[in-house]
């Protein structure tokens, strides 16, 4: 029996399926390595053992039965803490809903519960998705695996950081303006952000709804699609989710070529006159890339630098309308104020919210107030469509568009804290897709030059709905390196 | 930080229903200009010959069939409620209230 953390999701639920090891027993390992980890990277903001070991009983049970296996039979999941999942503490990382546990199950939760998989757990993050660091959490901060003192990204932090650490095979984020892509990237996994639209958004806390979608991290992008393959489809719960049938991943006669794929490198995101560790890092890989077959071309998206400011109006303007129902009424925290109910709501939200909460509350409210409503909102939502059209054009000639995720690698924790713009700064490369709706992965290309190794995510965007192109092209570029083979070196506590 | 930005933090802060301490106002205001001043680049763009639009995509808008099903559970829809009172949501007095 091969070690635990040495399995990606496909091989554990292979080893559970054929009866090489069981669902309790893979559990217990997961836990066992929680415990050794979780002390010093702050992956969890609350484990549930007795309902993870409970259903691992169940499930091997039903394999004693002879009852088939799911496509996820056996393997440990971890949610990150803004998705609904029956019994589970959903606290979105925020003081406002501490201690309030989901009455119903997420639409891709229960498609997850269905194929067999089994949640120990929900993960930390910035409070309500919004932050690149973990450093919004109202409980605590998350680590970076790979260094201690850096950040693991955000705001699905924890997520990212229990892939990366063994903790888990397989984890979920949600990506807004990359809040997938960028912590895959900094930690040195695998995540995806699919078309909008193409995993149901029922029983995901909303923040920016135009925007929102449930995305994968995983260790090797065949997990990925075996994670899409379970979560995405129609449900009727959402008018907004794609009427299609669950991905199905392509499968080349030949895995290794990329003959006759034209992938498109933007100026505007790898500039010839750029030449840090990321940049030269990206450019390795895209000759890997090359090697593969693939054609390599220039491109153009002119409205890169606007995608910044386009971003933080229309998610913000979003955020204002769907925070307004944590109001002391129905869950989570009440501060009954000077006793109107007018006072209730605000004090409630006032001592509820943290600080970059409140900021962007605030940022949303003013953008949609009158008077203002048509410089900002209604102008940022014109300038998202030239966002958008860029791309539409550049797929007119490419059939893929890379560059590197994130600018930098891994930032110091504190290094960024007091100051939102440069902290806003980190979703540079990832909101463009973003606000596209475009289906789009951050996949490990090598490392940086310096010391501690932080590594560096290369991320491909695809044309919408070509969520199986996407995930192909990656797959080939990972069988052909050994990026996604590395691990942090992780120093285990002793076994409580 | 002028006192009219301060102001306007205010003024927006009671639309949004929160509620800010002075330091906090003061702190939030700071940011809030230097954020703003940020996204000023918006205005250099023409977008006269656009139209509006919500969005890239357009939702699948499917419509799931007409047939009656069953509702939320109020047990469980008032399980995390703050306070209660028999099958509701207990609230402050709405009406006749301070504001």
């Amino acid at each position: 029996m091969r070690p635990y953390t040495e399995l990606d999701a496909s091989a554990l639920r292979e080893e559970v399926a054929a009866g090489h090891r069981s669902a309790v027993q893979t559990v217990e390992e997961c836990f066992a390595r929680i415990d050794a980890l979780d002390a010093q990277l702050g992956v969890f903001l609350s484990t549930e053992r007795a309902l993870a070991r409970s259903r691992a009983a169940q499930i091997d049970a039903q394999l004693a039965r002879g009852e088939p296996a799911g496509p996820l039979c056996g393997v440990p999941v971890a949610l990150k803490a803004n998705m609904c999942l029956e019994g589970f503490e959903a606290n979105c990382g925020s003081r406002m809903l501490a201690g309030w546990r989901a009455p119903y199950s997420a639409t891709f939760a229960q498609r997850l519960l269905d194929a067999g998989a089994i949640p120990v757990g929900m993960t930390n993050m910035d409070e309500f998705a919004m932050g690149s660091s973990s450093e919004n959490s109202a409980f605590h901060v998350s680590r970076n695996p790979w260094s201690r003192e850096h950040t693991p990204g955000g705001s699905s932090s924890g997520s990212a950081v229990a892939v990366a650490a063994g903790l888990v095979p397989l984890a979920f984020g949600s990506d807004t303006g990359g809040s997938v892509r960028q912590p895959a990237a900094l930690c040195g996994i695998h995540g995806f952000k699919p078309s909008w639209g193409r995993v149901s958004r029922y029983g995901l806390i909303a923040f920016g709804s135009s925007l929102d979608q449930v995305s994968p991290f995983a260790r090797s992008t065949r997990d990925l699609e075996l994670a899409m393959g379970v979560i995405s489809g129609r449900d009727e719960r959402d008018a907004t989710c794609m009427d299609e049938n669950a991905l199905q991943p392509i499968v080349p006669d030949d895995e290794r070529s990329l003959a006759g794929v034209s992938i498109g490198v933007p100026r505007e995101y790898l500039p010839d006159s750029d030449t840090g560790e990321v940049a030269q890092c990206v450019r390795a890989a895209l000759e890997s890339l090359r090697a593969l077959g693939a054609e390599l071309r220039e491109i153009s998206l002119p409205h890169t630098a606007y995608a910044i400011p386009t971003y933080y109006v229309i998610a913000t303007a979003e955020a204002s309308s769907n925070l307004a129902r944590y109001d002391g009424v129905r869950y989570g925290l009440r501060v009954e104020g000077s006793g109107s109910l007018q006072s209730m709501f605000a004090a409630t939200r006032g001592a509820g919210f943290g600080a970059e909460v409140k900021r962007r509350i605030l940022l949303g409210t003013y953008v949609l107030s009158e008077g203002y409503h048509d410089e900002w909102y209604g102008r940022a939502l014109k300038v998202r469509t030239l966002v958008a059209r860029d791309f539409e054009q550049a797929f007119e000639e490419v059939d893929l568009v890379a560059g590197p995720t994130s600018p930098t690698t891994a930032f110091r924790l504190g290094e960024r804290a007091a100051d939102p713009v440069a902290m806003y700064q980190a979703d540079v490369l990832t909101v463009p897709a973003s606000l596209a709706g475009l289906p789009a992965i951050s996949t490990p290309c090598g490392f940086g030059a310096g010391t501690p190794r932080l590594p560096i995510g290369l991320q491909l965007v695809g044309p919408a709905r070509s969520d199986a192109r996407v995930l192909r092209v990656a797959r080939a570029f990972e069988a052909a390196t050994a990026h996604s083979k590395e691990r942090p070196p992780l120093a285990l506590e002793p076994a409580r | 930080m002028s006192e009219p930005r301060i102001q306007t933090v205010r003024r927006i802060a009671a639309l949004a229903r929160l509620e800010v301490g002075e330091e906090e106002a003061r702190g939030l205001g700071e940011t809030f200009e230097r954020i703003l001043g940020h996204f000023q680049v918006l205005a250099r763009l023409d977008v006269s010959a656009l139209e509006d639009e919500v969005g890239p995509i357009r939702p699948a808008e499917q419509r799931r069939a007409d047939r009656p099903a069953l509702s939320f559970p109020v047990e469980l829809a008032l399980r995390g409620a703050p306070a209660r009172e028999d099958d509701f949501y207990r609230v402050p007095k709405t009406v006749g209230g301070e504001e």
